[in-house]
């Protein structure tokens, strides 16, 4: 009888601590707010946003990342469907995308809110952009989200990812942050492989962090690009043989100056 | 919002500005309860009337024994009186509310005053046909009540005139107001880009100099290249957006093709609601004056290259799985002190 009891306690104060564990994201956020997550409509969920931006609590912030996990699915769908958000959702669906990915930006300088940064690293970006630039501070904690980016069916996001693996191995050849070999080689051989891309953007992409972060062991690739990419348009297949060029310059110039150094 | 506490039982405050608050009549310390009054004034640009609003409310407390009651009056600048009214709560709603309006014209200010009064509501609740003055407000103001005996109550019948001339009892009268300017008219079609600027809710609040009627001549593009707004003669163009354009055209090396620039906000509406958006106030920066979508012929490597151009112009750029291939979105929204996002911003 005893014994029952005990268990029972054992089962029930499990019970407890277990779903104190839970989120209580629904339990805690105003209707209003939770009906507005949940709404097809992006406006209703862009004035959720506006009032979990106003809360100072676990539960806003975690209720804004997966807010951003959603969008970054609607946007997908957007850009893949009709080539982007624009086209189906309006201008303004831009700018609101752009306001929740600053305001995830915030949270995952926070290390309460570990999610955040690969919430923010599957979404996509724009190579040459500030956003991208800090994804690739955060170096490897990020790496195998910006490995799945390379390799799935998104063009735009094997462009993001080329962008976020150039400037990654750019710090770490300038020591602003530190990549082990395994990771290092794994970009290296992402940015090469764009290089055969299907589209030319992330052949474009790739070029231009190879030009600010390639080695002389990259020049083959680079000279095999050269004499063997083909491009739909002429001007573009020229545009790109520049930059390779441009590229295999840059490699050279920097070892150049990094023997001069030693 | 403003808000009066007297040392008395009386507050009274006024939640519109610019709004004076004048107290006026004798107050008597009596027990802790409320009455309070607010006026508003609003202008619908779209309609060009404006809305004067004044409201008395009273505690629940002071509902059993007085009726709210308020008197508005809209004045134009020379205090000519344009409309007035009044409202009583005679069913116990503890309030009483006013709303009059009128047709605005274009460079003049008017004035809502609102004065908020309690109605002592007379009752036979005593034996002897008494009126029954709850909280003895009587005492505190300077009403033609002849004999108000007793601190709660004071008798008279109510055929009895010289006992109580009137039943009204003015509650320390209070004053306030709101004013309203409305901007003078450009006499063109900008009066009615600048209405659309009101009535769709847009933070950009436009005067008639904000807008032009053509370009500079350094500009690399015509007037009609940069307006593809609803109307042709007038446009907002930022100096920024002229000079931002420059730049990304030299940093590209190459000839850059507009495909949308300014645009007012009824067309941005349109363009918005085709593709629907609801429930969200739009604020692009077309609206601004400091946007511009250009070209790309639907090229990767020419979306990448007048991005990255204008990126070094200082631009905020729109990413491509929001702006689609076919044009790229840039805006100097920065020179006009707004931050892009960290997505947007090189």
């Amino acid at each position: 009888m005893r014994i029952e009891k005990f268990v029972l306690a054992v089962a029930f104060v499990f019970s407890v601590v277990s779903c104190l564990g839970q989120p209580t994201i629904l339990a805690v956020l105003p209707s209003s707010v939770k009906s507005n997550l949940n709404s097809e409509n992006w406006g209703d969920r862009a004035n959720a946003m506006l009032a979990l931006a106003q809360e100072d609590s676990t539960d806003s912030r975690e209720a804004l990342i997966t807010l951003l996990d959603k969008e970054t699915e609607v946007a997908n769908r957007a850009y893949l469907r009709f080539g982007g958000t624009d086209a189906v959702y309006g201008e303004s669906y831009g700018e609101y995308l752009g306001q929740l990915t600053d305001l995830v930006m915030k949270i995952a300088d926070n290390p309460t809110f570990p999610r955040a940064i690969h919430v923010l690293a599957r979404s996509s970006c724009e190579p040459d952009s500030y956003f991208a630039r800090w994804l690739a501070m955060h170096g490897e904690t990020i790496l195998p989200d910006i490995v799945r980016l390379s390799e799935n069916g998104i063009d735009i996001d094997r462009r993001c990812a080329a962008g976020v693996l150039g400037e990654m191995l750019s710090n770490d050849s300038e020591r602003k942050l530190i990549l082990s070999q395994t990771a290092r080689a794994k970009a290296k051989m992402i940015l090469i492989r764009g290089l055969k891309d299907s589209t030319s953007w992330v052949k474009d992409a790739s070029l231009d962090s190879l030009t600010k972060s390639g080695d002389p062991t990259d020049i083959a690739a680079l000279k095999e690009f050269m004499l063997n990419n083909r491009e739909k348009q002429q001007e573009d297949q020229e545009f790109l043989r520049k930059k390779a060029d441009k590229a295999i310059s840059s490699i050279r110039a920097r070892a150049a100056s990094m023997s001069i150094s030693k | 919002m403003k808000q009066l506490l007297l040392p008395l039982a009386l507050v009274v405050f006024a939640r519109c500005s610019p709004a004076a608050l004048i107290l006026r009549g004798r107050t008597t310390p009596t027990l802790g309860y409320s009455a309070y009054g607010y006026t508003t004034l609003t202008f619908d640009s779209g309609t060009d009337v404006l809305v004067g609003y004044s409201e008395t409310d009273m505690d629940p407390d002071l509902v059993e024994y007085y009726e709210s009651w308020v008197i508005g009056r809209l004045l134009d600048s020379n205090g000519n009186s344009l409309s007035s009214g009044g409202a009583r709560d005679t069913v116990g709603a503890g309030y009483a509310s006013i709303t009059l309006q009128y047709i605005g014209k274009a460079g003049a200010t008017y004035r809502m005053y609102g004065t908020h009064n309690g109605y002592m509501g007379a009752c036979d609740c005593v034996e002897g046909n008494n009126y029954y003055d709850g909280y003895n407000e009587s005492y505190w103001n300077s009403q033609d009540i002849v004999d108000a005996t007793g601190f709660f109550n004071f008798y008279g019948d109510l055929n009895d005139s010289p006992v109580l001339k009137t039943p009204t009892i003015t509650m320390g009268e209070s004053y306030d107001s709101a004013t309203i300017s409305i901007p003078a008219a450009c006499g063109d079609d900008r009066d009615a880009i600048i209405k659309e600027y009101f009535a769709l809710g847009v933070t950009l609040h436009p005067v008639c100099p904000s807008f032009s009627s053509s370009v500079p001549p350094d500009s690399l593009f015509t007037f009609s290249q940069l307006n593809t707004s609803y109307y042709p003669d007038w446009a907002i163009l930022l100096n920024s957006l002229y000079t931002g354009i420059r730049v990304t055209q030299s940093n590209y090396g190459s000839t850059l093709t507009p495909t949308s620039g300014y645009r007012d906000p009824r067309k941005e509406k349109d363009i918005d609601t085709q593709q629907g958006v609801r429930n969200w106030t739009v604020n692009s920066r077309h609206e601004y004056g400091d946007a511009i979508d250009l070209g790309t012929g639907n090229s990767q490597t020419k979306f990448n290259s007048i991005r990255s151009a204008g990126l070094k112009a200082g631009a905020c750029a729109e990413p491509v799985g929001q702006s689609g291939l076919n044009h790229v979105h840039l805006d100097w929204r920065q020179s006009d002190g707004v931050v892009c996002s960290a997505a947007w911003l090189r």
